[in-house]
């Protein structure tokens, strides 16, 4: 391995570390929801971090799953929650553009929203293709690794953490930790503020759709003050 | 084995989500007001995914209101801008919801 290469590998697994401290208690809560969803048999609950690999919407299917849920419901239920993923896809293709083809087969596999966080707001656009491989894979290796670790430990020690603990705040927290920071300009700030307000407004729709519609809106407004400043 | 299908199908789609702008790039080129509002995707999309865990279904009024969650995200912004350390905003942000969970109830 390069000098270069061994530095970056370094800063990629400094920048995924406290990200892995918010997703402890995510991944141990994936891991018991599996063993209490008595008809959803534990291997197939388990492999479902490797089919899908996306938190949110294995611990909705899991459950809805073992408490009688069709598999209609689940696939809606689970592609509705995972549906953001495309924006991250449409925000992070033009840096693709001069990727190898390998590359953009696999790495959006690991698009989750952590990988795009850390690549959307540390890594800027001037970084050279091969540094981009470098970085992503990863942080993408590690996050793919420390998940499925943590939901099989979930699963052998099961309700480890007592439940007065608000662990569940350790996910909207390390995005603030990451989001917060990287807001440097006003339409950004505009695009976030918006985001929020809308998506907590519309938190009350199923499905997980607030996050769309407060991600979309706030889209529009960031551009509208982007727009607005420049004229 | 029905569990099996709705994770396959969900994962199939997922794959299919996460790369289908990513497969499609540089096919063509994307409007400049494309381009423009693909930056405000990570802002605005991460913070409604902050927005909507703190409101827990609650909608504007548990966002604003003082509620531990929401007085938790408050104290977490504000070591966000004052140390920009991702494990003391969580570790801070965890804390303050504890604590505030444990006086207020």
């Amino acid at each position: 391995m390069k000098k270069d290469d061994r530095q970056l590998v370094k800063r990629a697994a400094k920048d995924t570390i406290p990200l892995l401290v918010g997703a402890l208690p995510f991944g141990l809560l994936m891991g018991l929801t599996i063993v209490e969803a008595e008809s959803v048999n534990n291997f197939v609950g388990w492999l479902s971090s490797t089919l899908i690999f996306a938190g949110a919407a294995q611990i909705a299917m899991t459950s809805l799953l073992g408490s009688g849920g069709t598999v209609l419901l689940a696939i809606t239920v689970g592609l509705v929650i995972n549906a953001r993923h495309m924006m991250y896809s449409a925000a992070l293709a033009p840096r693709f553009t001069t990727q190898p083809r390998w590359f953009r087969i696999l790495a959006p596999y690991w698009l989750i929203d952590q990988v795009f966080a850390l690549i959307d707001t540390q890594i800027d656009d001037t970084v050279s293709d091969r540094d981009l491989r470098v970085y992503w894979l990863t942080i993408a290796l590690t996050f793919f690794t420390m998940w499925n670790a943590f939901v099989t430990i979930g699963m052998f020690l099961g309700p480890v953490i007592p439940e007065s603990w608000p662990v569940e705040f350790g996910v909207p927290a390390m995005f603030i930790g990451i989001v917060v920071p990287a807001l440097k300009t006003r339409p950004a700030a505009v695009a976030a503020i918006v985001g929020a307000l809308v998506g907590a407004t519309a938190s009350p729709l199923p499905l997980g759709m607030g996050l769309l519609v407060g991600g979309l809106v706030g889209i529009v407004a960031g551009t509208a003050a982007d727009r607005g400043a420049r004229v | 084995m029905s569990e099996l299908i709705a994770y396959t199908v969900v994962g199939v789609g997922t794959y299919f989500m996460r790369s289908g702008f990513i497969l499609t790039s540089g096919e063509s080129t994307m409007p400049p007001l494309v381009t423009q509002a693909l930056r405000f995707v990570g802002p605005a999309v991460l913070s409604a995914l902050i927005a909507v865990s703190i409101a827990d279904g609650g909608g504007i009024a548990a966002f604003v209101s003082a509620r531990p969650e929401t007085l938790g995200m408050v104290a977490a912004i504000a070591i966000a801008l004052w140390r920009r350390n991702v494990i003391l905003t969580v570790t801070v942000g965890i804390a303050v919801v504890w604590i505030l969970q444990t006086v207020m109830n």
